[in-house]
Order: C-alpha cells, then sequence, then structure tokens
C-alpha cells in the first residue's frame, strides 16, 4: 500500500483541524502515531485535510507534540533512546493539572494513540493508587449508588483491602 | 481497530471548569477507566469495589479477565513491585512452632520476602519482608504432609500440591481455591505461565 520508499524522503503533510477550527501541519509520520489518523491516510484517495470536530485545538496541539517527540526519537536508532524518551514522557505529564489530563486523555483515546493512553492512564492510576473510596468518589465526581447496607457488605468480604 | 466514538456537542455556554469537570468526569469511556485500573495495584483495586455499583460491577468481571489480568500484571509488575522478588517459605519447624503458640488453625503459611536495589538507599539493598495469613478453609487441610509438599509459584500466585490435591493461593487477593482432584500424577516441574486459563 504505501507507496513511500525507504530511500527517498518525501514526506506528505497532513492538515488537521480542531474542533474550534485551528489547525497543525503535521508530517505524516508524525501523525500517523495515532491510529486513527493512520486508519485515515491509508484509506485510498485520502484527503491531506484531515478535520477532528471532537478535539479541541488546544489537546490537539499537545497530542501532536507528543507525537513529534516520539516520531523523532524512533527514526535514530541509538540505545539511549528510549532513556530520552521516558525522560520526556515524564516531563510531560508531570505538571499536568486534572482537568488537562482529563481532556488530553479523552482526545488520545478518541485519535486512539495507544502509547499515549498508556502514559497518560499510567499518570491517572498514580494519582489514585492508594487513595479511600471517598477520595476516589470525590475526584471522578462519583455518586454512590447502592443500597444501604449493600457496601458494608463488600467492605467486610474485602476487609483486607480497607486496611 | 476500535472506531472513535461521536460524542454530543456540548453547548459552550461558559461554565465554570469545576461544573465542567463534574460533568464530563463521569463520562469517562468505560475501555479508559480498564486502562487505568490495569496500573492499579491489586489492594487499591479491590477497594475500588465500593465506589459505585458499576465500578463494583467493571472490577469483579476484570479481576476474571485473562486479557485485562496479563496486562495488569505487566504494567504493575513493571512499575511498582521490584524487578527481583523471591519467595521464602517458612521452614516447618517455624510454622509449627507458631501454630503450638498459638493453638488456633494455622494460618501462617508462608512467608514472602521481597529484595530489591534501592536507588534512593545508601546500602543500595532494602529488603521487605512480609508474613501473609491465609485464612481460609485451607489452614484446615493442613498436614505435614502439605508442607513437606511441593510448592511453587508463577506471577503472585501460589501453588500447593499435595496427596494429589493442588491447591492455588493468590496472596495479593488473598484468595485460595482448590483445584479439582485431577488423575494426572503431580510432578515436580513447577509452575507454568497459568494466566492464560487461571485469571487471579
Amino acid at each position: 500500500m504505501s507507496s513511500s520508499s525507504t530511500t527517498t524522503t518525501t514526506t506528505r503533510l497532513l492538515m488537521l483541524k480542531a474542533s474550534d477550527g485551528v489547525t497543525f501541519e503535521v508530517e505524516e509520520a508524525v501523525a500517523t502515531k495515532l491510529g486513527a489518523i493512520n486508519n485515515m491516510v491509508e484509506e485510498e484517495g485520502s484527503e491531506d485535510l484531515i478535520c477532528l470536530p471532537n478535539v479541541n485545538g488546544k489537546f490537539l496541539g499537545m497530542v501532536l507534540e507528543w507525537c513529534k517527540k516520539h516520531a523523532n526519537n524512533n527514526t535514530n536508532s541509538d540505545k539511549g533512546n528510549d532513556e530520552v524518551n521516558k525522560w520526556w514522557d515524564k516531563e510531560f505529564v508531570m505538571d499536568l493539572d486534572q482537568n488537562t489530563l482529563y481532556h488530553l486523555l479523552m482526545a488520545a483515546d478518541y485519535l486512539s494513540g495507544t502509547e499515549l493512553v498508556d502514559l497518560l492512564t499510567e499518570k491517572v492510576a498514580s494519582m489514585i493508587r492508594g487513595k479511600k473510596v471517598e477520595e476516589i468518589r470525590e475526584t471522578f465526581k462519583i455518586k454512590s449508588d447502592f443500597l444501604p447496607g449493600q457496601e458494608e457488605e463488600i467492605r467486610k468480604k474485602n476487609s483486607w483491602a480497607f486496611e | 481497530v476500535p472506531i472513535p466514538k461521536q460524542r454530543a456537542k456540548r453547548s459552550s455556554i461558559a461554565v465554570t471548569i469545576e461544573s465542567l469537570m463534574a460533568r464530563r468526569c463521569c463520562d469517562l469511556p468505560e475501555e479508559v477507566l480498564v486502562e487505568i485500573f490495569s496500573w492499579v495495584p491489586p489492594q487499591s483495586l479491590i477497594r475500588f469495589k465500593c465506589v459505585s455499583k458499576s465500578w463494583y460491577a467493571l472490577i469483579n468481571s476484570l479481576v476474571k479477565n485473562p486479557e485485562f489480568v496479563n496486562k495488569h500484571l505487566r504494567n504493575v509488575d513493571d512499575k511498582v513491585f521490584s524487578s527481583a522478588t523471591c519467595l521464602v517459605f517458612s521452614p516447618p519447624a517455624v510454622f509449627w512452632q507458631r501454630h503450638s503458640k498459638r493453638g488456633s488453625e494455622c494460618s501462617k503459611l508462608f512467608t514472602s520476602l521481597t529484595i530489591f536495589d534501592g536507588d534512593n538507599e545508601r546500602d543500595g539493598v532494602n529488603c521487605v519482608g512480609e508474613v501473609f495469613d491465609l485464612d481460609t478453609p485451607l489452614s484446615k487441610l493442613i498436614t505435614a504432609e502439605a508442607l513437606m509438599s511441593d510448592r511453587s509459584h508463577c506471577n503472585g500466585i501460589i501453588c500447593l500440591a499435595f496427596n494429589r490435591t493442588v491447591i492455588l493461593c493468590n496472596p495479593a487477593i488473598k484468595e485460595c481455591r482448590t483445584l479439582p482432584k485431577s488423575c494426572l500424577t503431580i510432578s515436580r516441574k513447577g509452575m507454568q505461565d497459568s494466566s492464560e486459563i487461571m485469571p487471579y
């Protein structure tokens, strides 16, 4: 299917348009880090302009920043690269607030950026592990819908998990 | 390859971030929640069953799902736990001593000892010893034979075999299961990676 040979460096440029009209011009190799884009590009006669009505420009920009880093670092195959990527990923998620993290995760999931979803869900997990049930409800804005007594029963059955 | 779902368009009326979050965080699609759970240690995961009915149902189904279990083992083992974990079974002598002293049903089955290189530790070696109590029907089955029996472990599941009885224990979720009696002779080969057929 792919027509580009490895010897020539013809890079196709794609135009990604976010829900708020913001557009990004990115190399195909960068954008196809996202499964959803990759699928669209692989379709025969696909256009260079891709509209993404479910992603806001701010978060699309962040997703593409991640893609760019990982696409670039993957091309030169030296061994220290894995470490560089890990370090960069760590920095990338370090200071994300809950709201940004949520929207970024939704965008990554929508665009099928599997590796990015992994990175972000691991970050969320690091924020919730060890927390109390009440704190989890607070974080995810969930109201308990158990009938009276039901929750106590689950707690009793799994009492070791509440120590 | 999953096709991205179309979401209802939200109105662009100015809303505070808090109320936006309040509305949207409940919208976390199940597939994303599953991904998050795959990074959460067993104890927290079991505790989170109490969050809501849907979390309860989801977590209960996940711990029985081999695909999730494999992913969880990969994620949590790699990142949270150390790379070098060794398991030390209590020698029978220690076991019996404990048993007679307490005069109760024996429950101290084995001791787990974790040894890992601590980057932050000056000595470079950090030891964590943990004794698991297994309070299960197993304690009633335990005899001297069991203590001399074959014991092996794989992916955190401990296998005890004696008298043609095979018991699998998962100390992480404190559950034990006795396998149906098998007509096969138990060999001393140890335990194969059985996560495909025996999730948690």
